[in-house]
């Protein structure tokens, strides 16, 4: 009988390498994570029962190691991409928050890690951090008290409402700004990723700037985790940068590099959305095909209604569809020979944010189905669906919502002008 | 009936106990079969052995062609030598420590293809087994 | 280059093979790219005997020494027959991981990774 491993996974395009990581997580996740993944709500605010779990990951798995150069102790994965997808669909059926948590720990760092364009200087100051035996958790703080879509929406807006600033003096930058929401602030992260403007109100490229900020460097301040939904195993809070002095070189590239490479972590951040959706598409699958194999309604199992079985098969064609759509997408990105583009390139950003309105749109299909088709079973904390029901939510909202990423998609394929 | 280890009819014995033994057959079936796979041992002086003797072992697909004592190492070709006293020796010809657990201590000095070895470390362990199979007498005791 | 250091005193058994393991598959260009410029420490422990040594890879240069150093980026152990396999290529590193055959701490990714130089082709 099929199982989850039967779902669109091109077997020539992802290594065997990266299949058998995929398989250490999921092991892992087995014995760590699950039976305890029911407590984690509760646990939003501490992460006591989190934070070593997110130590295992991302040290003694090696997630964090995984994509740093091998000089400075990372393990340099050859097709990195690739091993995100892998690495968010896995974890993401153990729990969505958890694998936000710990793939953002790397997320504000492909400008400098990922080749073709890394920054070997502060790949050299950051690497033995990010790759040594202590949790270090880095943070890609974009959004702001005024519209975070509107800092996403470098393509019609170019930065003029960002208000995080950067200031040079001497050899230093001093920071200045309020952001929030990002993944891993509050106690978690260690280093963040600041997208600031040199020059407030500016349109021009070249005034969009990446800068590394510690985040024991004085002046930084963070506020208390929000209660969400869901989404518990990520911590979310308020950071304040007052006066914050870095050395001039923590600017990511400089001029214009900046906001190339940041782009590029975008197209990745899209991405790595649908490959969550795909994973938790993945476990309410499992969930459903148990529950309704042995649950008997009516004299004769649940699923061998043909109500129910309508249902089922839209479950699976939401992620075979998706997962065939998004390892496509990956392809392309992973191949320039081949398809043209550099993976920075705009319109990549663009393509991809249909796919994670796509893939965001098909997850909270599946809970829901999934979820009426459980009664109240569906509901209950104990079996899990009522967990991805509240977790997949926000994937749709966050980078943007729903409205830029439709936006987005559309201004590719139709050259849209005014949106 | 025990026989003296070493001399030329505990060889014979053991070439017999390896000839005789399926295990050995199945997990050698590749062993030698493109390579050298003759071994030559050297057991030196202590334990009641006074001088350095050659044991020379033609192993090839799974079957011992040839096992004897030797006077001069040089007129054997084999492909991997192994080295060690008769101290140490005693206890694997009893069969009472593991030959590899000796390599792996580096109690014998083993040279030759080691991708060989580790590729037919099952062979190695079931031919170092049927030492155990016969039984010895030994030099001082 | 293909050729490991010895780095200290004479190697002990398990030293010597998976030097000699190292050396002929650093010849093969594939395996010598995949663990070339890692850099990171791996300690292999023989179950039964209790043997260790530590393989240093240091962006391309590749060294064996007796005993287990503190802090290694990875750990495995396993009895010789175990190690036999995954070196002959017979058992994947994963399956003996998942089958419990093996025990690994430390960097799993580099783990596997850094396991790539002691697997022979063919
Ligand atoms: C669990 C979680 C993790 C997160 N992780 C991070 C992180 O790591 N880093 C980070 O920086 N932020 C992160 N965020 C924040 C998130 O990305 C933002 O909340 C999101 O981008 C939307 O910004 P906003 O909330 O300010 O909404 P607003 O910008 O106020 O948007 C409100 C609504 O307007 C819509 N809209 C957008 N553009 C237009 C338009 N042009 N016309 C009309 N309507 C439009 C939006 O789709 C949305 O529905 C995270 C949030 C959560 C909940």
């Amino acid at each position: 009988m099929p199982t989850i491993d039967d779902f669109i996974r091109p077997k020539e395009w992802v290594s065997g390498f990266v299949s058998d990581l995929g398989r250490v997580i999921r092991k892992w996740g087995e014995e760590r994570y699950i039976p305890i993944r029911q407590q984690v709500d509760e646990d939003w605010k501490e992460h006591k029962i989190v934070e070593p779990l997110l130590k295992e990951v991302l040290v003694d798995l090696g997630i964090n190691a995984a994509f740093f150069p091998a000089e400075v102790g990372g393990t340099d994965i050859p097709d990195p991409l690739t091993c995100v997808t892998v690495v968010c669909e896995e974890l993401a059926r153990i729990d969505a928050g958890f694998c936000v948590a710990a793939i953002c720990s790397v997320w504000g760092m492909v400008p400098i890690i990922w080749k073709p364009h890394r920054n070997m200087e502060l790949c050299e100051e950051f690497g033995p951090k990010f790759c040594g035996p202590e949790l270090f958790v880095g943070c890609h703080v974009m959004t702001e008290p005024d519209s975070g879509a509107d800092i996403e929406n470098f393509g019609r807006l170019q930065g003029k409402t960002i208000k995080t600033t950067a200031t040079l003096d001497g050899d230093e930058w001093i920071i200045n700004g309020h952001k929030l929401w990002a993944s891993n602030s509050g106690k978690v992260g260690d280093l963040y990723t600041v997208i600031c403007t040199t020059n407030k109100g500016s349109t021009d490229p070249d005034d969009f700037a990446l800068i590394l900020v510690p985040a024991d460097a004085k002046g930084v301040s963070v506020g208390n985790p929000y209660q969400k939904c869901g989404m518990s195993a990520d911590i979310n809070t308020d950071v304040w940068f007052e006066n914050v002095r870095v050395p001039k070189r923590y600017r990511m590239h400089g001029p214009g590099d900046d906001l190339k490479y940041w782009r590029e972590a975008i197209t990745y951040g899209s991405i790595g959305s649908t490959a969550i959706c795909v994973g938790v598409m993945k476990n309410v699958y499992e969930i459903i095909k148990k529950w309704t194999s042995e649950r008997v309604i009516a004299g004769k199992p649940l699923k061998e209604h043909s109500i129910v079985a309508d249902m089922l098969s839209e479950v699976t064609i939401l992620i075979e569809s998706t997962s065939a759509w998004m390892w496509t997408l990956v392809r392309e990105i992973s191949r320039p020979d081949i398809y043209g583009w550099d993976p920075w390139d705009e319109r990549y950003l663009l393509k991809t944010r249909g796919l994670s309105l796509f893939a965001s749109n098909a997850v909270e299909r599946a809970c829901s189905r999934a979820m009426d088709f459980m009664g109240s079973y569906g509901y209950a904390r104990e079996f899990d669906i009522e967990k991805h029901y509240r977790d997949q939510k926000v994937i749709g909202l966050w980078m943007g919502g729903k409205t830029l990423k439709t936006l987005e998609n559309a201004r590719y394929w139709y050259n849209l002008e005014t949106l | 009936m025990a026989v003296l280890y070493p001399s030329n009819e505990w060889c014979q014995e053991w070439k017999k106990a390896i000839n005789s033994n399926e295990v050995i057959e199945e997990t050698g079936k590749n062993w030698g079969v493109d390579f050298n796979g003759n071994w030559l041992f050297e057991v030196t002086p202590g334990g009641g052995l006074d001088k350095t003797t050659y044991l020379y072992l033609e192993a090839k697909a799974g079957k011992c062609s040839d096992s004897r004592l030797i006077d001069d190492p040089s007129e054997v070709d084999a492909g991997f030598f192994c080295t060690g006293s008769y101290e140490l020796f005693k206890p694997v010809v009893k069969g009472e420590q593991d030959f590899i657990e000796g390599v792996v201590r580096g109690v014998f000095k083993l040279k030759g293809d080691m991708t060989k070895i580790m590729l037919n470390a099952r062979f190695i362990r079931a031919v170092a087994d049927s030492l155990g199979t016969f039984e010895s007498e030994f030099l001082g005791e | 280059m293909s050729r490991v250091e010895i780095i200290g005193e004479e190697l002990n058994g398990l030293g010597m093979t998976l030097k000699q393991i190292i050396e002929t598959n650093l010849k093969v260009p594939d395996i010598k790219e995949k663990v070339g410029r890692l850099k990171g420490s791996l300690v292999v422990r023989e179950k039964q005997s209790g043997i260790s040594s530590t393989i240093i890879f240091d962006e391309g240069d590749v060294g064996v020494q007796n005993d287990a150093i503190e802090r290694p980026a990875a750990f495995i152990e396993a009895g010789f027959l175990e190690l036999a396999d995954i070196s002959s290529g017979r058992l994947g590193p994963v399956k003996a991981l998942l089958a419990g055959k093996i025990k690994a701490k430390g960097n799993l990714i580099k783990l596997l990774k850094m396991s790539q130089a002691l697997i022979s082709r063919g």
